[in-house]
């Protein structure tokens, strides 16, 4: 709300004229409080009743084992995670090539930055990770597990940027997690970027060890990457 | 005739008489009108330099998110700490975001909600416990279910203006302790929240005490009329002026809220001088004069600081204490006539000392080492238009817990070296960065990390003496004529007409002569003799080139000398280098900004992750291997007075000619991290790699949640048990180790298992 100027200069140009009478005080200005920190709806939560949370909180209920990500606001549908659930260390599913459950990537929709003709037209098999052991502890649910989900989910409603981004912050979680590298990989590859497609390709290789399915997908990837450089020279 | 003049006289007289009524009138119509215009010419001034100072808004800058989940290696005290820079409340029962309550090993912590680069993460009761100091369990309190992950809202670590090369440490209304508002006001403006910007009634008083003390106490300007001096550059006194700045007194609290007054007074306010630099607002001149955030303050440093106000060269606490003082007991005296404090803490109050810092300290904000990177960074990255549009969020990679723990580390082992050695004036930079996705954790740029000064970390431009020599031995693996065994001879080189013709004879450390030595021994015990054949086998400008592509940007000096590391460089480039080695082989752009996005949330640009294939994984497995005898049998044994006994870690040493420099840079799973100690001056330092800059990287990583090495081998690289020669022997012998080969030059003979190894 503003305030009238004019009667401001009336009474400044009374103080001018010897007038020593204060001006009436306005109202304060209303201006949007730029300084809190970037709290998106601080209050969205309405308090809760404390005779819940009382310390000490004490749930003895066991593990779940039903993954539950805070950020994935969307609803995964039924389409099935990653196999990570899994505890039992058994061998890689097998991979056939294109009849996986994810979409394959040249049926991405809403795909950004690479236009339809420059999109790779390559089959690129989605591989499934499998616990290794060595990440998220015996029977916990993987925090990279709800990433991989997440991106997919992102992929497959064609925000690549996002999807990256869940890569990206599982990353920070596994750094030497294949198959992370895999999908981001495959995700350059179809933002067009591709010497990152074949680097990060490369870089899951580096860390594939025994996983041939893996390093095929990767090897595609390369390949795929590698037509549209050469093509891209040509033209 | 005459009548004639008269009558001419009596026109003459009458047009003058119209013509001052006309002036008159004019006077009393445009009179105000002047005024008017005058006070709208006034106004628009006042908008103008008020919103220069207030509105353009700065970049709020975050450190990294802390991620929480079962099996993350962290400690509860480590939680407890990035919790407590989160400011979050401690409280019996949690019941808003912000809140947590701690019963030894669990937490239950209402989260904030927070938006993110990449998304919006939602508020969270979650209930955090530990066992044997990890994190085994993250779950929702209200569903009960296990969290895969959660994470809290990052720590703002300061605000910036990102074209400024200012250090200005702005403070928020919000993060103005309340007694220094208090006193503020109770000392200079008691009438601040009440008045329209002036204050008559205070005047009269001012001039009242004044006269009745016989000389000047109390000054009659406002808060308000200060603010509007401050938005003159000249510092002249008119009658003009003070009318002025009257009316601009009563705009500004017309059109703006007191907290928005204040919070812009408190920013502004001038309050003493550092060399050629003004010291402007309260947050700048906690550190300049207490070296502390103004949040800790306490009673008698935030008297000083309000009594300063009113003479910051006069009442100059480091060049006048005494009078700093009487004025602050002043200010005490009226703190309790205020009712602010009561006299027993005045009398308290008054018996300290004034609480200043060592003189002389250029003091700044926080993390302000990291923060010299994240400038550069966005400077380079960025276009200028972008990062001059208000409000921008900027997302870090900084982890406080292990910036803290790497400055507090640093500034603790140099007295202790210094000691040790009997050597002075030691100074030191770090560089911790993530392995594979090359963010910067911390960034150590001195000794003193609160003192503003050179950046070591970014500026410190030195030789790297034998920190090159992984680069020449990952460049003879690169190719299968060569492997760790591959007998190098280590013996008196003499190349004559060197650089400015002068003849060239580099020894070994020990000056002794090893004669033919197996590959990776040379590289354990770092023998110069032997780098240097090696070296010119392989050809000065492939060495070159592999440190180009490795991220060195500089001009390479290509002389025999770069062998043994004649080329400077900076800790954070050699960081970039032994990235490429820590993970095996992929340059990762070192950065330390992840994302920034402007007012509106609107991406301005997105650093994601890079990659590059730059050395073949095998020759970088086969060095590493190397790299960790280096530690656990070579010039970096030292290392495992700071680390677990079984932990893996891989690094080099590096010492100059007359311990100028000393270099440590190695690895551990998931952290690449590079320590120089040395003295500005290019004096000795009296310190070998592993005598100075080894033992604070081990104070720093020791003090951190790392990783071990990983073991596994990359594809076509078999272990296989041989004695120091590289021959196949049994486990059982003594001194036989497992070392990696490629597949096809997998030793064939077997050799004497009681051959001695060094």
């Amino acid at each position: 709300m503003r305030y009238p100027n004019s009667i401001l200069f009336a009474v400044s140009a009374a103080i001018i004229g010897g007038c020593s009478s204060a001006p009436p005080k306005p109202p304060d200005v209303a201006v949007d409080n730029r300084t809190e920190p970037r709290i998106a709806n601080p209050n969205a939560l309405p308090p809760r009743p404390s005779d819940v949370k009382t310390f000490p909180y004490k749930n003895t209920a066991s593990i779940h084992p039903e993954f539950l990500n805070p950020s994935n606001t969307t609803d995964v549908g039924s389409e099935p995670g990653p196999a990570i659930h899994d505890t039992s260390n058994q061998a890689l599913p097998s991979v056939s090539d294109n009849t996986g459950n994810k979409p394959p990537a040249n049926t991405t929709t809403g795909n950004k930055r690479p236009t339809a003709n420059q999109r790779p037209s390559v089959n690129l098999t989605v591989v499934e990770p499998v616990p290794d052991g060595a990440s998220g502890g015996s029977g916990q649910t993987s925090p990279v597990a709800g990433l991989l989900k997440q991106a997919e989910n992102r992929r497959a409603a064609g925000d690549l940027d996002e999807a990256a981004s869940a890569l990206e912050r599982g990353l920070r979680i596994e750094p030497r997690n294949p198959f992370i590298w895999n999908r981001l990989a495959r995700i350059r590859l179809e933002q067009g970027s591709f010497d990152q497609a074949q680097s990060m390709a490369s870089k899951s290789n580096a860390l594939a060890g025994n996983r041939p399915e893996l390093i095929k997908a990767n090897q595609n990837i390369i390949d795929a990457a590698n037509k549209q450089i050469v093509g891209g020279a040509k033209q | 005739m005459l009548t004639v003049a008269i009558n001419l006289l009596r026109k003459i007289l009458g047009l003058l008489a119209r013509g001052l009524l006309y002036l008159f009138l004019t006077v009393l119509i445009l009179g105000p009108m002047y005024g008017a215009y005058y006070a709208y010419h006034l106004n628009d001034t006042v908008r103008g330099r008020f919103e220069g100072k207030r509105w353009s808004l700065p970049a709020r800058v975050y450190a990294r998110p802390l991620e929480l989940y079962a099996g993350r290696p962290i400690t509860p005290t480590e939680l407890q700490e990035e919790i407590n820079r989160l400011n979050y409340s401690n409280t019996k029962s949690p019941q808003r975001p912000g809140s947590y309550v701690r019963e030894g090993d669990q937490f239950l912590i209402y989260t904030r909600p927070f938006q993110f680069q990449d998304r919006h993460e939602t508020s969270h009761f979650i209930d955090v416990r530990f066992y044997d100091q990890k994190l085994t369990v993250v779950k929702d309190v209200d569903t009960g279910k296990d969290l895969a992950l959660a994470s809290l809202d990052p720590v703002l670590i300061t605000s910036i203006y990102p074209n400024d090369k200012e250090d200005r440490i702005l403070i928020l209304r919000k993060d103005l302790p309340q007694l220094l508002v208090q006193t503020l006001v109770a000392v200079e403006d008691r009438q601040f929240f009440s008045h329209y910007g002036i204050d008559p009634i205070g005047i009269v008083r001012a001039l009242w005490s004044n006269l009745s003390a016989g000389h000047v106490v109390q000054g009659g300007s406002t808060l308000t009329q200060q603010l509007v001096k401050n938005f003159y550059l000249s510092n002249k006194r008119s009658m003009t002026r003070k009318l002025n700045e009257a009316i601009m007194a009563l705009l500004l609290d017309s059109r703006y809220s007191k907290d928005q007054i204040l919070e812009t007074y408190a920013n502004e306010v001038y309050l003493g001088q550092d060399g050629s630099r003004a010291i402007h607002g309260f947050g700048l001149a906690s550190h300049f004069f207490f070296n502390r955030d103004l949040e800790y303050l306490d009673l008698p440093r935030i008297a000083l600081l309000v009594g300063i106000i009113k003479g910051p060269s006069y009442y100059d606490p480091r060049r006048h204490p005494q009078r700093a003082l009487s004025r602050r007991n002043v200010v005490l005296d009226t703190m309790v006539e205020q009712g602010l404090i009561t006299a027993d803490q005045a009398i308290a109050a008054k018996a300290t000392d004034l609480g200043l810092s060592a003189k002389g300290q250029r003091v700044r904000s926080r993390y302000s080492a990291f923060m010299d990177l994240v400038r550069i960074q966005l400077q380079n990255d960025y276009r200028d238009v972008d990062l001059r549009s208000e409000g921008l969020s900027i997302f870090t990679t900084l982890d406080p817990l292990v910036q803290t723990q790497a400055e507090h580390r640093a500034e603790h082992r140099l007295p202790v070296l210094e000691r040790t050695y009997n050597v002075q004036k030691l100074e030191t930079a770090a560089v911790i960065a993530s392995v594979e996705d090359g963010e910067i954790m911390a960034l150590v740029g001195g000794r003193h990390s609160v003192i503003s000064g050179f950046n070591r970390a970014i500026n410190a431009v030195r030789s790297i003496g034998s920190l090159v020599k992984p680069v020449v031995y990952l460049e003879a693996l690169s190719r299968p004529e060569y492997n760790l065994f591959t007998p190098i001879p280590d013996e008196p080189v003499l190349i004559k007409g060197g650089r400015r013709g002068r003849d060239w004879k580099p020894q070994n450390y020990d000056r002794s002569v090893h004669g033919m030595v197996p590959l990776q021994q040379a590289l354990v015990h770092s023998y110069n003799l032997s780098t240097v054949n090696l070296g010119l086998q392989l050809g000065l400008s492939s060495v070159a080139s592999r440190l180009r592509a490795f991220g060195v940007k500089r001009a390479i000096p290509e002389y025999n000398p770069l062998l043994l590391g004649a080329i400077s460089l900076s800790p954070l480039e050699v960081t970039q280098i032994y990235q490429c080695i820590a993970s095996g082989g992929f340059l990762a752009p070192l950065r330390t900004v992840r994302a920034v996005l402007d007012s509106s949330g609107k991406h301005l640009n997105h650093y994601p992750v890079e990659v590059k294939q730059v050395a073949n994984p095998q020759a970088v497995a086969l060095v590493t291997w190397a790299m960790r005898q280096v530690v656990e049998r070579g010039t970096a044994r030292d290392l495992h007075d700071f680390l677990p006994a079984d932990f893996k870690v891989a690094g080099k040493t590096g010492t100059t000619d007359d311990y100028i420099d000393s270099w440590f840079a190695g690895f551990t799973g998931d952290k690449v991290a590079v320590v120089w100690v040395g003295r500005d001056d290019n004096r000795s330092a009296g310190l070998s790699g592993s005598k100075g800059a080894l033992q604070v990287w081990g104070d720093i990583i020791g003090s951190c949640d790392n990783e071990s090495l990983n073991d596994t081998m990359p594809d076509g690289l078999v272990m296989q048990w041989v004695n120091s020669s590289g021959e196949k022997v049994s486990p059982n012998c003594p001194n036989a180790y497992e070392a990696p080969f490629r597949k096809e030059n997998l030793p064939r003979r077997y050799g004497s298992c009681s051959r001695n190894s060094r």
